[in-house]
């Protein structure tokens, strides 16, 4: 009697687990034959206007996964991981092209690859020869710095980014975790070029992060806390993203996004393909279905990043720039500002700011 | 008999095969998930990482460079510091609340264990953002404070330093103090209790001759308990920690991840255990030296 009921629950246990197990392998199987393509992509990038277009197409719809930051998403792959189409950021996917994790991607194939700006489809380094790119952009934004402007009505006007070095305001800046973002930012603002920094100039480098960290109250990884903490007054001015100022001054805060005489950083995001992707076709649908209209538009109207479609762009009213804070002539804006690309010797630099920012 | 069948009969007739034929699933499970990851960090320590390729080759660099660097010194020592305050604080919160429930819940303890539980049931991450929300610039306390006209401004140092870090810290782990404690208390024999009353103890000369020795194994857990998981905390110093507050973990996970320097991380990861493992040992030492100077 006692035995007849183990044995029956060892076997509705086992039912039970049979679909855990049972179930990856029949998804991979199923994946295998057909060649659904996997979009590997930053938070609200794999959201459903950007695979209308593929889905139209094919009649399926892609399979998705998020990573919360670059280095996340180069170990899982590394590990192992085999998506179709990824989404890095231009200073990111050259270690992806290193790590032999990409294909050339055949642009006379993109539908909407003559939609994109001029100056975004001709960056530096993503062509991998006539009719072919490794990186296809799909969104860019600035980093620069966003302030209230009333607790600091003497940047009204005459903005720099000394704001954050005021003595006046010790305790009250916070800036970005990444150093893609930081110390380029702080190499610029002493004169020094960050994508060719000499022995020197990164000594003068460390010294002027270790004077920004006496500065600050916290270090942000994500621009939340950045458009909290300005919301509240708790901080004066931080080094962020265009969205933290977008945000916030939907909301009606009294914040101002700086624009200072040199220049400010754009970053840059986009698609690459998976060196074994599965469908080379289908893969291509997805990078054309992410850079559509569609998506373009969703982009202006979520997620606060500006897209590289500037033909969606165009026919925005002039609310939805000043909204924005940009300019109507994308192509001119993006010339005039620094585009955030791979820094030389990053683990080095990674290892300095992390040391650095503990307070030696 | 078969030669199979007679192997399977001395098998089954030994004790000791039996009872390794018992835990031997357990035992498969805890080699591959536990000791076999341990061996391949331990590896991992001797090794070198640039860029993208792995060197293979034995080298103590990587323990020259955790054992030699100013940031890692300052960082263990700080480390070693929370971890402490925090132990200690909660233990000594942790007692009174270990002894009421022992020895004045008459009813309902598993109510009362069940109560102090709760906090536990919500996920460790909300519970450090919990803090972030009392202690934050426009918090709870700092609210109530403008609120109440004590101050005019904020308080600032409130969040983002190690302080913040030990008091998430020690509301985190209060559970593991007090349960151990808790347990060792219980068992007390309140016979002996009442013995010494009837030869002439106060309460007080009760509590430190006769309660505090026997529930010294608990404390002795409990410390170990609450010591050893603190020490290699990097969830709350991200979030509570501000520049002050980031530990000897914080560093081991940016090897791990953006520093792309696996080795590195191991040998650190590998150098905090042995150091942790020297210090429980001679804190458990101690503390056995000192339950049997009591008695």
């Amino acid at each position: 009697m006692h035995r007849a009921c183990l044995a029956i629950a060892a076997i509705v246990l086992g039912a039970l687990a049979l679909p855990f197990f049972a179930t990856p392998r029949l998804i991979r199987a199923q994946a295998a034959s057909t060649g659904t393509p996997t979009l590997f992509q930053w938070e609200d990038y794999t959201d459903p206007p950007f695979l209308a277009e593929y889905r139209k197409t094919y009649g399926e719809a892609p399979k998705t996964a998020i990573f919360g930051d670059e280095d996340e998403a180069f170990a899982k792959m590394r590990a192992g991981f085999k998506p179709d189409v990824m989404g890095p950021c231009y200073y990111e996917y050259p270690r992806w092209q290193e790590a032999g994790l990409l294909q050339p991607i055949d642009i006379t194939k993109l539908r909407n690859w003559s939609k994109i700006s001029p100056t975004l489809r001709n960056l530096p380094g993503i062509s991998a020869g006539p009719g072919k790119a490794w990186f296809v952009p799909l969104y860019w934004g600035n980093t620069s710095v966003t302030y209230r402007t009333d607790l600091a009505p003497e940047y009204v006007g005459h903005e720099s980014w000394n704001i954050l070095f005021d003595p006046k305001y010790k305790g009250r800046i916070a800036v970005l975790e990444g150093v893609d973002d930081t110390v380029p930012f702080v190499a610029h603002m002493i004169g020094v070029d960050p994508y060719n920094m000499s022995p020197a100039d990164w000594q003068k480098v460390q010294a002027k992060l270790r004077a920004l960290v006496k500065q600050l109250r916290f270090v942000a990884s994500d621009d939340t806390s950045l458009a909290q903490g300005l919301a509240s007054g708790e901080l004066v001015a931080a080094m962020s993203w265009r969205v933290t100022y977008t945000t916030l001054k939907a909301e009606g805060k009294r914040v101002a996004y700086m624009n200072p005489p040199g220049g400010v950083f754009t970053y840059v995001c986009g698609l690459v393909m998976h060196k074994d992707a599965r469908n080379y076709d289908k893969a291509l649908a997805l990078i054309d279905s992410s850079i559509s209209d569609q998506g373009a538009d969703y982009m202006i109207k979520k997620s606060g990043d500006s897209p590289a479609n500037g033909f969606q762009l165009a026919k925005e009213p002039d609310a939805v720039f000043q909204s924005l804070g940009i300019p109507r002539d994308m192509d001119a804006f993006l010339k005039s500002g620094i585009f955030q690309r791979r820094l030389k010797n990053k683990d080095q630099i990674v290892n300095a700011w992390t040391e650095i920012r503990a307070g030696l | 008999m078969s030669v199979a069948g007679r192997i399977e009969q001395r098998l089954l007739r030994s004790e000791a095969a039996r009872n390794y034929l018992l835990i031997s699933p357990t035992m498969t499970v805890l080699v591959f998930a536990l000791a076999a990851p341990l061996a391949l960090m331990i590896m991992y320590s001797f090794w070198r990482e640039s860029g993208l390729v792995l060197d293979t080759n034995p080298t103590l660099a990587q323990y020259a460079v955790a054992t030699t660097r100013a940031i890692y010194r300052v960082l263990f020592l700080r480390s070693l510091a929370i971890a402490s305050l925090v132990t200690l604080t909660t233990v000594v919160l942790g007692y009174p609340m270990a002894y009421f429930l022992a020895f004045r819940v008459k009813r309902g303890k598993f109510i009362w264990l069940l109560l102090l539980s709760i906090p536990f049931w919500t996920s460790y991450l909300l519970r450090v953002f919990a803090w972030k929300i009392i202690l934050g610039y426009e918090g709870l306390i700092n609210s109530g404070l403008l609120r109440l006209g004590l101050v005019s401004q904020p308080l600032d140092f409130l969040l983002y330093n190690a302080t913040s870090v030990v008091i998430a810290l020690t509301h985190s782990y209060a559970a593991f103090t007090i349960l151990p404690i808790y347990v060792s208390l219980e068992k007390i024999d309140p016979a002996l209790l009442e013995a010494a009353a009837d030869l002439g103890d106060s309460a007080f000369q009760r509590f430190l001759r006769i309660v505090l020795p026997l529930s010294l194994p608990g404390v002795i857990a409990a410390a170990v308990l609450t010591f050893v998981p603190v020490l290699g905390d990097y969830v709350t110093p991200t979030l509570v920690g501000g520049s002050d507050g980031l530990m000897i973990a914080n560093m081991i996970q940016v090897q791990f991840g953006r520093a792309n320097n696996w080795p590195l991380g191991a040998a650190l990861a590998v150098s905090s255990m042995a150091l942790v493992a020297v210090l429980i040992i001679l804190f458990v030492q101690a503390a056995q030296l000192a339950a049997a100077k009591i008695r």
